[in-house]
């Protein structure tokens, strides 16, 4: 409702408004794998990417605008939409996040509206490529127990001590979400209220680190295979850290995340990621490697009843990637980027990688080349 | 032998002065009446970095910079340690996710002496060659 009161009032004030700002971002490219057994998509959700012998122009393809609106000194409505590939034959626009932002003071922020996930930057910058080295964010779903945005209220604060930076965050939610569907057909849908997150960010011009907690109760209905409904309750808890460092010339990254949720209604979820990267030629050109994982981790779920499909378990999905980024204008970059995707346990959840039914392991060789531009 | 001295000499002025055409000063200047006296550059920094909009008098800071990339690349180098290039990052990690703008740029240094003399708050740095007698300076660096 918040939201919807939101996209209402952005086209209206945007054209009273004094101080409008836009700034477009899109990424343009392509993408092929050599797999015959996957599908290779770009981001969480999305279906219909590309297959083996395809040369696959719409799966990274993106098209963005955010908006900011000053409304007085204090006052501000910012939203970000993005129109994406979500399956095949379906590009469509979505209103990613869109809030009302108060400055009581001058290192307080107050923010109502739809938000995306605080946890992890890359979660942040989901859609917008120039704002990272890689030409996909690191992670194959990079929200927190499955969950992108939400819709709450938030309270930042930035300050510092001695030569270090911090920055305070505190949000407070509701969100909903449903898993992709497995090969059987099951799936599961999940609401959640008192969804609270609290995120630590401390660093200097070289170095910064991030922890994030977030907590919240989930009311989760699992759509069995042969359409029996279950309907549990659960709490959600999700633990974060990621930290950059610059030395010596090389740029190091990486995160941590683990969600874990009480009753084992759903799998527990591990997120990994490793990044270095080497600027060169005046930081134009920077070639980077990058790994990233996510498990689900299944040892504490229910097992099956008879007859039905047993599950293993866990399930991981491994990226290993070679690539480079070239800044050639302002505000325009190129990357090219090698991808050895790796997933075991795949039998049962499409992830990232839609596989063929049956197919439990699967390996994938990715090439792809973006522009990424943002103004 | 003096003359090659000599001709060894002017080639390594002249390289200088083109390698350090931007060696000049950067100023960072408020109005004259300003409450405040003197910066430090890593309140420079967490200003014109938009990590706090608050000058150390108290008052909102509105932050402005010239369009000359040559001046913002020394600033952003002397204060903030940042190149060109982890300064384009930085802004639009921060722009993208709503957490702040960059300052406000004007290519004109008249512009910006008057924007920071009409505006209460206003924050700038120009290359000290550029200063007129209107305005205080805060930092000079390098």
């Amino acid at each position: 409702m918040l939201l919807r009161l939101t996209g209402l009032l952005l086209v209206p004030l945007a054209l009273l408004a004094v101080d409008f700002n836009l700034n477009p971002f899109g990424t343009f490219g392509a993408s092929a794998t050599t797999s015959d057994q996957v599908e290779f998509n770009a981001y969480g959700g999305q279906r219909g990417g590309t297959t083996d012998g395809e040369l696959d122009w719409t799966t990274n393809t993106i098209l963005g605008a955010q908006g900011e609106i000053r409304l007085t000194d204090r006052l501000s409505l910012t939203g970000q939409g993005v129109a994406r590939q979500h399956g095949e034959d379906d590009f469509g626009g979505i209103l990613d996040w869109a809030y009302l932002a108060y400055q009581p003071g001058y290192d307080l922020t107050l923010r109502a509206g739809k938000f995306r996930m605080p946890i992890f930057q890359s979660t942040q910058l989901a859609y917008v490529g120039y704002a990272r080295t890689w030409a996909r964010p690191p992670l194959p779903f990079y929200g927190a127990g499955g969950y992108n945005n939400y819709d709450g209220a938030e309270v930042l604060y930035n300050g510092y001590v001695g030569d270090y930076d911090y920055a305070l965050h505190y949000s407070y939610g509701v969100s909903d979400m449903e898993t992709p569907k497995a090969p059987t057909g099951a799936y599961s849908t999940a609401e959640t209220e008192d969804m609270q997150t609290l995120v630590f960010k401390f660093g200097d011009p070289d170095f910064w680190l991030s922890v994030a907690y977030l907590h919240a109760k989930s009311e989760v209905k699992r759509h069995m295979a042969g359409g029996e409904i279950r309907e549990e309750s659960a709490t959600l808890n999700t633990l974060t850290m990621e930290g950059e460092r610059r030395y010596a010339g090389f740029e190091f990254r990486g995160g941590y995340g683990k969600t874990t949720l009480s009753e084992g209604i759903l799998p527990d979820e591990e997120l990994v990621y490793l990044s270095v990267a080497y600027p060169l030629e005046e930081e134009a050109l920077t070639p980077y490697l990058l790994f990233s994982e996510k498990s689900f981790l299944m040892d504490k779920m229910p097992t099956p009843p008879p007859g039905q499909p047993q599950r293993p378990d866990g399930m991981k999905e491994s990226v290993y990637s070679l690539g480079v980024r070239y800044d050639w204008r302002p505000g325009i970059a190129l990357k090219f980027q090698y991808d050895r995707l790796e997933g075991d346990g795949y039998e049962l959840v499409k992830s990232t990688v839609g596989n063929a039914p049956g197919v439990d392991s699967v390996s994938a060789d990715i090439f792809t080349g973006v522009i990424d531009v943002a103004f | 032998m003096l003359r090659s001295n000599l001709l060894i000499r002017a080639l390594i002025t002249l390289l200088f002065a083109a390698v350090c055409s931007y060696g000049e000063e950067i100023a960072v200047i408020v109005a004259k009446d300003a409450s405040i006296d003197a910066l430090s550059k890593r309140e420079a920094a967490r200003i014109f970095l938009a990590k706090t909009n608050r000058l150390p008098d108290g008052r909102r800071a509105t932050t402005v910079e010239p369009s000359d990339l040559e001046a913002k690349k020394l600033f952003y180098h002397e204060v903030a340690g940042k190149s060109e290039v982890q300064l384009r990052s930085y802004w639009a990690k921060l722009l993208f996710t709503g957490r702040g703008r960059p300052p406000r740029q004007e290519d004109d240094a008249a512009k910006i002496l008057a924007f920071v003399n009409e505006n209460p708050g206003a924050i700038a740095y120009l290359p000290a060659r550029q200063l007129d007698g209107s305005v205080k300076v805060l930092l000079r660096v390098p």
